[in-house]
């Protein structure tokens, strides 16, 4: 089993091809720093590659292992949610929703979430508004 | 002279010195919650530092940096599960003394430990980066292209796990560092449709997605760690005399590989602990006592790895190169202040610089007294969920990429960057690697291209000066370092077998 290196190498390909393309779009004289850059990554890629082929053992096989799913999809997609959302809504309201939603899902505790993100939301108000004048982002609330 | 002098006056000034408690204070605590590492607070700091006065926000940036270093041992003694990886050699004596009833005991002896190695790697901030800068005014076009490539090589020292796939890491990021404008024609290249894009890469937002977004989704994947039963500190957190001159020559000899180890780029606190560990055998007559709990094997990488930090200033400050993650991400700071690393910050920023350096003095102290007596306080904190942790830690993420240029494009930057960083440490690539090509990228391309501009597309203009081939000389050596080191480590063992 390999098959996560072989994975990686034919990401990084991806990755080489998209950069070659752009590259070929540049003037001439802006090409040649990039070019020897995409082709270092390309060599490594390469040689990585022919390693994962002819290699027998897969040590990154059991870093996938015993992963809770269910549980890393809720908060990378909660997260996301909360990124949109943040633009509609502004950043305190979504902050209070995003942070109550992901303390509920991960069974924190009703009175423990509730208590945490009311907290959290009044301290990042007052410590960006007020002590640090850093401007939060604004949606239709605030 | 005048200078340092200076530097101590303002760094008492009120809200230096609030400066200085508070981030110490957050060190300690993002050091002492395993799973939160320096590089993420500080990370996360920057942007919060944004608005303050230079001097102000680079002292903020050291104390989280110096608190998170010691903050790790406080988790490391207590249960056995380092706070930050540089804490991992303290724990084998930290924890059978918490075992034995000496926790306190433990967690002084690392408190002073940290603060010895701390102070120490102070003396060589103030006395080495001065001279070194000076060598950085003799640098042209050619020597800074030398100087990137030796420091692209320490990718390959960073990278323990496998070489290859540091070097990838490292031309990932090389690749990444060439989106924006081209430094010499100003064509942008590799903008994908966004004008966001033009400056390059958002350092911060890329920095804080890499490390701080892709823990909130490590700590995601595994069994959430709820509310765990510490133990209690039940002795004083004290050191009679007779034990403060035990662990004294220990700390001083950790302090100063420490700090050596911290200067050599590529290196790091974890590294330096390991060292810190071995060498405080020197100082015990009887070699079987260590692993049992003794003070001396805590002091030995409690001080080494505390040490790192001021050693570790000295390459960032001096010739703009990050030996780690956290210093590389310091260094974003500093750019951000509108400082540049090298010989102006000893000369026209110099009173910025050394109230800095003050800062960095008076973090130290802090620390010392925090530990000493707020110890137990900080211990309770590390009790925190992991459940909780996840959302403030994003939620933070997101504002702190926001905050330095109030552009959204950074947050997506830092989400997206968040996900790479996830697949980095699954797949056993390197986000420091990439970090330290995403900075030296640049200054590689633009004297490499200045070189060849100035003297007509005349490659062995890059030779041409006594610094150039040191510089390339230091570069090999960096790249065969890893080698020598595993055919001396073989016949270490092989000694040691009695073969």
């Amino acid at each position: 089993m390999r098959r996560l290196d072989l994975i990686l190498s034919l990401v990084l390909l991806g990755v080489v091809g998209v950069f070659y393309f752009l590259t070929f779009q540049l003037p001439e004289n802006a090409m040649i720093y990039p070019l020897f850059v995409i082709s270092l990554l390309l060599i490594l890629t390469l040689i990585q590659l022919f390693g994962a082929y002819f290699r027998k053992t897969d040590e990154e096989a059991n870093m996938f292992k015993n992963i809770k799913w269910k549980q890393f999809f809720f908060v990378l997609v909660t997260c996301g949610i909360y990124v949109v959302l943040i633009n509609i809504l502004g950043y305190i309201t979504s902050t209070f929703i995003y942070v109550l939603a992901t303390l509920y899902g991960l069974k924190t505790g009703k009175k423990l979430s509730i208590l945490v993100s009311v907290g959290f939301v009044i301290i990042m108000y007052f410590l960006f508004n007020e002590a640090l004048n850093v401007p939060l982002p604004k949606g239709f609330l605030i | 002279m005048e200078n340092v002098i200076y530097g101590f006056t303002a760094a008492f000034q009120i809200m230096n010195l609030i400066a200085a408690l508070l981030s110490v204070g957050v060190g300690i605590i993002v050091g002492s919650l395993p799973g939160l590492s320096a590089a993420m607070g500080v990370a996360l700091l920057i942007p919060i530092t944004f608005g303050m006065p230079a001097e102000t926000a680079l002292i903020a940036l050291a104390g989280v940096y110096c608190g998170a270093m010691y903050g790790g041992s406080i988790s490391a003694i207590l249960l056995h599960t380092p706070g930050t990886s540089s804490a991992a050699a303290t724990a084998i004596d930290g924890y059978p003394m918490t075992l034995k009833g000496e926790a306190g005991k433990a967690l002084a002896t690392a408190t002073i430990a940290s603060f010895i190695g701390g102070i120490l790697s102070a003396v060589a901030l103030y006395s080495i980066s001065p001279l070194l800068a000076t060598l950085a005014l003799k640098f042209g076009p050619a020597e800074y292209f030398w100087l990137s490539i030796f420091g692209l090589t320490i990718i390959a020292g960073v990278s323990s796990k496998s070489m290859l796939k540091g070097l990838i890491s490292g031309a990932l990021g090389l690749v990444l560092s060439t989106i924006g404008m081209d430094p010499m024609l100003g064509v942008p290249r590799f903008i994908f449709g966004s004008n966001a894009l033009l400056q390059g890469l958002p350092f911060t937002a890329t920095l804080i997605g890499l490390f701080s977004m892709s823990q909130v989704l490590l700590l995601s994947e595994k069994h959430l760690r709820k509310g765990v039963q510490i133990k209690e500190v039940k002795d004083k957190v004290h050191l009679d005399k007779s034990e403060f001159k035990r662990i004294l020559p220990v700390s001083l000899w950790s302090a100063v590989i420490g700090t050596v180890v911290g200067i050599l780029p590529g290196a790091g606190g974890t590294i330096a602990s390991f060292i810190g560990y071995n060498e405080s055998k020197r100082f015990v007559k009887d070699k079987s006592l260590h692993g049992t709990g003794i003070i001396e094997g805590v002091a030995g990488p409690e001080a080494a790895n505390n040490a790192v930090t001021g050693g570790s200033l000295i390459p960032t400050l001096t010739l703009g190169i990050p030996g780690n993650s956290v210093t590389a991400i310091l260094l974003g700071g500093l750019v951000i202040q509108g400082l540049r690393p090298g010989p102006d910050l000893f000369t026209i920023h110099g009173k910025i610089t050394y109230t800095f350096f003050a800062g960095f003095v008076i973090v130290n102290i802090f620390m010392l007294f925090l530990g000493l007596f707020g110890v137990r306080y900080f211990a309770k904190v590390s009790k925190v969920q992991d459940s909780i942790l996840i959302p403030i830690i994003f939620t933070l993420s997101v504002i702190g990429s926001y905050a330095i240029s109030n552009n959204f494009t950074d947050v997506y930057v830092m989400f997206i960057f968040g996900i790479v960083g996830y697949f980095v440490k699954k797949m056993n690539l390197n986000s420091a690697a990439i970090v330290l090509a995403l900075i030296l990228g640049p200054i590689g391309e633009t004297g490499l291209r200045r070189t060849l501009i100035m003297n007509k597309g005349n490659y062995f203009a890059l030779f041409n000066s006594t610094i150039s081939w040191v510089l390339i000389g230091i570069a090999v050596l960096s790249l065969l370092t890893p080698a020598i080191m595993a055919v001396f480590n073989k016949r270490k063992a092989k000694i040691e077998n009695g073969d």
